[in-house]
């Protein structure tokens, strides 16, 4: 009889440790394929969706000639290059771009199209509704003429000239988005500018060769800038494209990193107590066949081919409903979140069959892990004391006493029990309460996110949010930016009363911003405008709750020593930021422009669209002359929702740069957030704990199997089916205890510690902490259920036997 | 001295038709109360099923087996199991103590059964009787193969049973041993006036019963 056919036979024998190890290793692997996917897919779908928000391009050259373009074409470095220029300025101060199909590729602007096509032809032009309505047009469609007084150079008059109108764009937003800029076509550039006086943006991509990493960005594309002869100070770099699509998702991978440890854990801590429960079980058996010559290699060969057999038979199971389940729920995620997304949107696949040989591989790592120990216990057997031990009675040679009670009851014989198998017991009751402390811990975070707190992190006060859509240091569009937005703010006084009149309105919140230029050292020039947020008592102190601030300060002390805050403390080092610098600037709200110079007090978790915050008070005092009102919080009565919303869009019909955001849409976006995270965290933790109630079902089966003949023996004394039953339910009732002391004593604690860190670093929706009664409530009942079924299973199991049967039987 | 226990056509078959076995067939026996009976036989005679049933432990094929001239296996299990730990006394080959306990707790364990009060100068003159004073509080494992038997017949006593049934109490210890374990059994039983039925196939040991009988096929033979 070879090795593996005893390893089969024994697996065969011991059919419910089997069943248990099987369905641990399956439900093991069910996880990882499931974790390990996930990781896959949302890194995978960062990647194919890294352009959508700002172009797939690496970045751009400003003011590059025709020869400096001819350098980049002849480099094997650039791939997909694009040019784009500006053709013509219009008398109404709107500008005339040429962009080549690579360019409009790379920045989505294909999408952008409504209607028709981008000019090819010379007398070709295609732009948004709003700016051919602003030359004449209400409706304008592709074949439509148009005539616009236009001129190439400030040193030309203007001309007019008649177009036909080739596309027109889709209207971008609430408010129109950027009426200013119309398209044509190469030929009219070409027709307007003369070759030497050429100058393009050049967009581009580069060759997957290149060494590039989410840190090297900006030095390779600089290096590569110089050696075509383009100024350091002529790049832009795609950082917000990058930032994904060089992203080797560590965060992702940190996290599922962290979640296949805890796998691991709990599934080599349940294999190997099953292993060994068995074993212990078993022993004299292995004592024979150690007596019988096997060598010390051959005995650790059995248990490592009984585990690996029931992992060969548990994988598979656990590989295809892994799969299955990983793809089903992760396109349901999809689908849940297909109305936040923007259009292109590239669904991607989570599964990579590297991720599941991975998985299989991690699987069977685990399996060995745990196998590690009882293999060493099995090949230290000395066959002669195998073959004399008696199950509980290690460790009380030369002890043998026990000091008992005057008495002895049902519960007290199921104590004994327990106490005589001590380490199996704490075994049992540490790896349920680990399991259950993971579920508490989860529940603790999944519990406290409040979907109406994170709702009102967007839209702050009352039912809709108008907010400025601004850059800080366009150089393309310099009419997007804060500082050129200000000087015609479209969030007017005027505005703000039309608003107020609106019948429903019953309140209007503002919020002001200025826009900031420090003085910068020479390299920082690129981006020198900043943004500061002034903040009212009552938003100064909320955000002081948000969490994450830095520093110790109050609206007062901040008003009283003139200090300015900046906005997220998690990228104050990043930007060479410190409490205490004195920071020199000038401030202007569109109209006026101060002198300032203030300390840094410290630094919020995060403000929305600014980069730094001053108080009200601070703002007065400062004497500005203008409105540069940058939020608008419209409250309005119950149930006049519909009629304001229409109100509002209608007043901002013609503005540019507002957007308008409804509080309920920001509030069903944070349900489905956290519905997807509670979901993750229940189905996560429910499954692990899944895992460690085999352990438990071991525990408590392998405790009936091996007392089998000492009930037997208990019922011949006198010992009642009812009292047989109590004393079952009572060790199972005992785990349960034991279990959930275990989850309070070390699942609270961290639940909350967890809490308090999530907080501090604002995630999602964390603000009061509750204790997740409902969540333990429903933990206990749940663990009392499966035990009190567990038990009842074992019990009408034992009583299928005739007592003598039990008596007779001899394990 | 009146009839304790007695059966009637006492039958237990295993199998059917060809494959049946008869293991007890058609028994009727008489034990006096305070006897001392040796039932002997054969190895597979059908000593032991006989002992079982009528200890209240096997339910009989057909027959019945009155104890004071009630129908043991009339009422239901749980009262059976009730009626055992109230009226007899076991002794088996291989002790059958709870490892988990020391051996006082494995003495007074029928009676915690029974949720009664322990009658502790009783079980101090149990535990005399059968020399385990110094052992009370060492666990089954750690005692002598003899010791273990002791603490299986002051179990076996602690309730006062009407009847102690013995299967084979020596058949796991050596002759001397042997000898004093029944020895101590018989003493007991007479001290504290219990009936004692003891299975043996030890021929020395059934002579120092009151009464032998014997099984043979299933059915009582004449010694």
């Amino acid at each position: 009889m070879t090795i593996t056919k005893l390893a089969w036979n024994n697996n065969r024998c011991n059919r419910s440790r089997s069943i248990l190890v099987t369905v641990s290793i399956s439900l093991t692997m069910l996880l990882l394929v499931i974790v390990s996917s996930y990781g896959y897919g949302i890194v995978k779908s960062e990647h194919a969706n890294a352009g959508l928000y700002s172009g797939s391009h690496y970045g751009y050259f400003r003011n590059v000639d025709t020869r400096k373009l001819q350098n980049m074409q002849l480099r094997s470095e650039f791939k997909g290059i694009g040019v784009m220029a500006l053709a013509a300025v219009t008398e109404q101060e709107d500008l005339l771009y040429f962009a080549d199909t690579e360019t409009l590729e790379l920045n989505n602007m294909m999408e952008k199209l409504a209607d028709g096509a981008y000019p090819l032809e010379k007398n070709e032009i295609a732009a948004r509704p709003a700016f051919f309505r602003k030359y004449g047009l209400e409706e304008p469609k592709p074949g439509d003429t148009v005539t616009i007084s236009r001129r190439a150079s400030l040193e030309e008059p203007f001309e007019e000239e008649t177009f036909v109108i080739s596309g027109v764009l889709k209207e971008d937003g609430a408010a129109g988005g950027e009426a200013g800029t119309a398209f044509v076509s190469q030929e009219y550039y070409e027709f307007l500018v003369p070759k030497d006086q050429r100058q393009y943006n050049v967009y581009f991509t580069l060759d997957p060769s290149v060494p590039i990493n989410s840190d090297s960005k900006k030095d390779v594309i600089v290096d590569l800038a110089k050696r075509v002869g383009v100024r350091e100070n002529e790049v832009e770099v795609n950082t917000a494209y990058l930032m994904w699509a060089l992203d080797p998702g560590y965060e992702t991978l940190s996290v599922c990193g962290a979640v296949i440890f805890c796998i691991i854990l709990f599934s080599v801590m349940v294999i190997y107590n099953i292993f060994q429960v068995g074993i212990t079980q078993k022993i004299r058996e292995y004592g024979k066949i150690r007596a019988l010559g096997a060598t010390r290699r051959q005995m650790r060969q059995l248990i490592w081919r009984e585990g690996m057999t029931l992992a060969a038979a548990g994988i598979p199971l656990g590989l295809i409903a892994g799969i299955d389940i990983a793809r089903l729920s992760f396109k349901w995620l999809n689908h849940m979140e297909g109305s936040i997304r923007p259009e292109g949107y590239v669904d991607v696949s989570p599964i990579s069959p590297l991720m599941l040989a991975a998985s299989a591989l991690i699987c069977f790592a685990t399996v060995w892990l745990a196998l590690k120990k009882p293999m060493r216990t099995v090949a230290a057997l000395s066959p002669v004391e195998a073959i004399r031990y008696q199950e509980g009675s290690e460790g009380k040679k030369g002890k043998g006493l026990r000091k008992g009670r005057k008495e002895v009851t049902v519960y007290g014989l199921t104590m004994a029990n327990l106490a005589s198998q001590k380490k199996r017991t704490i075994a049992t009751i540490v790896t349920m309460g680990l399991s259950c402390t993971l579920f508490l811990v989860l529940a603790n975070l999944a519990g406290n996110m409040n979907a109406e707190y994170d709702a009102r992190k967007t839209v702050e006060h009352g039912d809709f949010l108008l907010t400025l859509d601004f850059e800080l240091n366009d150089r393309v569009y310099p009419e997007n930016n804060l500082k050129t937005i200000l000087q015609d703010n479209p969030l007017s006084q005027e505005l703000l009363d039309q608003i107020r009149l609106i019948d429903g309105v019953e309140d209007v919140k503002i919020r002001r911003i200025l826009s900031m230029e420090q003085e910068h050292a020479e390299a920082e020039k690129e981006n020198k405008y900043e943004a500061v947020a002034v903040l009212s008592r009552e938003d100064f102190e909320r955000m002081q709750r948000q969490g994450g601030v830095l520093g110790d300060f109050s609206y007062d002390s901040v008003t009283e020593n003139g200090e300015i805050l900046f906005g997220w403390s998690y990228f104050m080092e990043e930007k060479g930021v410190h409490e205490g610098d004195l920071r020199s600037m000038s401030l202007e709200d569109g109209r006026t422009q101060k002198e300032f110079k203030a300390a840094v007090a410290g630094s919020f978790g995060n403000i929305d669209d600014a980069d730094w915050a001053i108080t009200e008070d601070t703002y007065e005092s400062l004497g500005f002359t203008g409105e540069p009102v940058f939020k608008v919080w419209v409250d309005c009565a119950k149930g006049r929702e519909k009629e304001v919303e229409k109100s509002l869009r209608q007043l901002l019909q013609d503005k540019t740069h507002v957007e308008l955001e409804r509080y309920e849409d920001a509030l069903q976006m944070a349900k489905n957030s956290v519905k997807l995270m509670k979901v993750f965290c229940y189905v996560l933790s429910a499954m692990i704990a899944v895992i460690s109630f085999m352990n438990m079902a071991n525990t408590l089966v392998v405790s009936v199997i091996t007392r089998r003949h000492e009930f037997g023996m208990l019922q011949a004394i006198g010992m009642t089916n009812a009292q047989l039953n109590r004393s079952l339910q009572g060790e199972g009732l005992l785990f349960t205890v034991g279990t959930v002391l275990v989850t309070m004593l070390a699942g609270v604690p961290c639940g909350y510690g967890l809490f308090r860190y999530g907080k501090a670093n604002s995630w999602f929706g964390l603000n009061e902490y509750h204790f997740p009664a409902a969540e333990l409530t429903v933990m206990v009942a749940f663990l009392a259920l499966f035990q009190i079924l567990l038990s009842l299973v074992l019990t009408r199991n034992v009583k299928k036997e005739s007592v003598i049967d039990r008596i007779r039987y001899q394990g | 001295m009146g009839v304790i226990l007695r059966t009637e056509d006492l039958c237990k078959f295993y199998g059917k038709g060809d494959s049946e076995v008869r293991a007890v067939n058609k028994v009727n026996i008489e034990i006096m109360r305070g006897e001392f009976v040796a039932v002997v036989g054969k190895s597979g005679s059908g000593k032991s099923t006989l002992l079982h049933m009528l200890g209240g432990l096997d339910r009989p094929t057909s027959g019945r087996v009155l104890i004071k001239d009630v129908d043991i296996y009339k009422p239901s299990e749980d009262a059976l199991a009730v009626f055992r730990r109230r009226k007899i006394g076991f002794v088996f080959q291989n002790f059958n103590l709870i490892s988990s306990i020391n051996v006082w707790e494995n003495i007074v364990l029928p009676l915690g059964l029974d949720h009664k009060k322990i009658d502790e100068g009783f079980v101090n003159q149990i535990v005399d009787t059968l020399g385990l004073r110094d052992r009370l509080e060492h666990l089954p494992d750690t005692l002598s193969g003899g010791q273990q038997q002791r603490v299986a017949i002051a179990r076996a006593l602690v309730t006062r049973p009407d009847i102690v049934f013995a299967d084979e109490p020596t058949g796991n210890l050596d002759s001397r041993t042997s000898d004093e374990v029944v020895a101590l059994l018989k003493l007991s039983a007479q001290r504290f006036g219990q009936t004692l039925v003891m299975i043996t196939h030890d021929e020395d040991i059934a002579q120092m019963a009151d009464r032998i009988i014997m099984i043979e096929d299933g059915r009582v033979v004449e010694p």
